[in-house]
């Protein structure tokens, strides 16, 4: 019993009663910084065939490997896109992979599968994607909405660089 | 898990999941014991208060508390008495003590000068005045005491239940990083090192594990607290004294 120390303060062993504090589904900043950084190193092709799988259950019927998202997606590889992250630093990725990507983001926020602020920076991230590199919307929001989206996804200390960028590079856009 | 042990491991960090029942008995002998185990789980935060605060030595400050646990806490039931008026639990024990050993030291200078005079105020620890301020450095120490028996529990829980992966990755990604200062174990090394298909499935489990981690520490406040409020109110109370 030699060794008893006073008893200070110690912050981060209060973050041990935090945990109790806020809802368990909340993560923390370096829990979203690391999940979101995962995901975008995931295999493109496993996630998103989730969503082809699952437009096609919505459709009654199976998956049609013809489809123009399926094509796309069997395609990607060779293309040099593996990763979420060579869909988004791609200089002219595919306007259907993109889509597929806002799809994979819109199912991700509602079944839980991704935090919900991972998913939601996805999102926009993909619509930031097809207004920049592909010349087209693929949202029904309008400016005003997408830029609120943006400015609350630069806001998140622990994005990505890469999203971060893009976000940026759409505010840019935006103001012109 | 250096900073949750300030002492040796072994005497008393056996969690008593029956405490609470058998504090609730009938027969006055088994509640009376049970409320003793209670507060020897806290013994670390009484040791450091009398240490620190009254100027204690280790020894001095441990036969204080036994013989606190024996005369007044065992032999006269002081804890359930003062039950409806004590306020704060963690309060109201430190007041006790403070006020018992304050008496012994008395009572002990008076023998040496030839006295032998008994205190007299030995029974008055149940009245609302005899709740002392609360003190930080006893709170933090109490808050250690809190998380040392929610971490053991949960480590026993993830056994039980033949989850080692989830102990290990709570321990990797949180508990760690809390007592020790290292960095979270990135989500990728989890992945080789415990076998996960995917990272996603990793941060599910930890999900789960840090969920296991609230029930045990709302479980371990819930042996001294009232009701649900005071269980809330003593998890901000706690967090704020280790926070500083």
């Amino acid at each position: 019993m030699s060794n008893l120390s006073p008893p200070d303060p110690d912050p981060k062993l209060a973050t041990l009663f935090a945990l109790a504090q806020t809802d368990a589904q909340t993560w923390s900043k370096s829990e979203l910084a690391a999940i979101l950084r995962h995901q975008l190193r995931a295999p493109l092709e496993a996630d998103l065939a989730t969503v082809v799988s699952t437009q096609a259950d919505a459709d009654g019927g199976a998956a049609d490997v013809s489809s123009r998202p399926a094509a796309e997606l069997r395609l990607s590889a060779d293309r040099g896109i593996r990763t979420f992250a060579d869909l988004l630093s791609h200089p002219k990725p595919p306007l259907e992979l993109v889509r597929l990507m806002k799809d994979y983001a819109k199912v991700a926020r509602h079944d839980g599968s991704l935090p919900l602020e991972v998913a939601t920076l996805l999102y926009y991230a993909s619509l930031s994607l097809a207004r920049l590199r592909c010349g087209q919307s693929i949202t029904d929001l309008d400016d005003a909405a997408l830029r609120s989206g943006l400015e609350w996804g630069v806001r998140r200390s622990w994005a990505d660089d890469l999203v971060r960028s893009i976000f940026e590079e759409q505010l840019r856009e935006l103001v012109v | 898990m250096d900073r949750l042990n300030d002492e040796p491991r072994g005497i008393f960090n056996t969690t008593q999941w029956s405490l609470v029942a058998r504090a609730a008995d009938v027969d006055s002998g088994v509640k009376r014991q049970a409320l003793a185990e209670l507060l020897t789980q806290y013994l670390p935060a009484l040791r450091c208060h009398l240490v620190y605060k009254m100027h204690l030595t280790v020894e001095q400050a441990d036969d204080a508390i036994q013989a606190f646990l024996v005369s007044k806490v065992l032999e006269k039931g002081i804890i359930e008495r003062a039950s409806r008026e004590r306020g704060r639990f963690r309060n109201f024990l430190l007041s006790a003590v403070d006020r018992f050993v304050k008496n012994r030291l008395r009572d002990e200078r008076a023998q040496k000068r030839g006295g032998g005079g008994v205190s007299s105020l030995a029974d008055d620890f149940d009245t609302p005045a005899a709740v002392a301020a609360p003190d930080a450095g006893f709170d933090a120490a109490w808050a250690r005491d809190v998380l040392r028996q929610a971490v053991d529990r949960t480590r026993a829980e993830c056994a039980a239940t033949s989850r080692p992966e989830m102990w290990a990755v709570f321990e990797a990604r949180i508990l760690l990083p809390a007592t020790e200062g290292v960095e979270p174990l990135e989500y990728e090394a989890l992945v080789d090192r415990f076998g996960f298909s995917t990272p996603r499935e990793a941060s599910n489990v930890l999900t789960t594990a840090k969920r296991m981690f609230v029930r045990c520490l709302r479980s371990v406040i819930a042996e001294y607290a009232d009701d649900e409020s005071e269980v809330e109110s003593e998890l901000r109370d706690l967090y704020a004294a280790l926070a500083g």
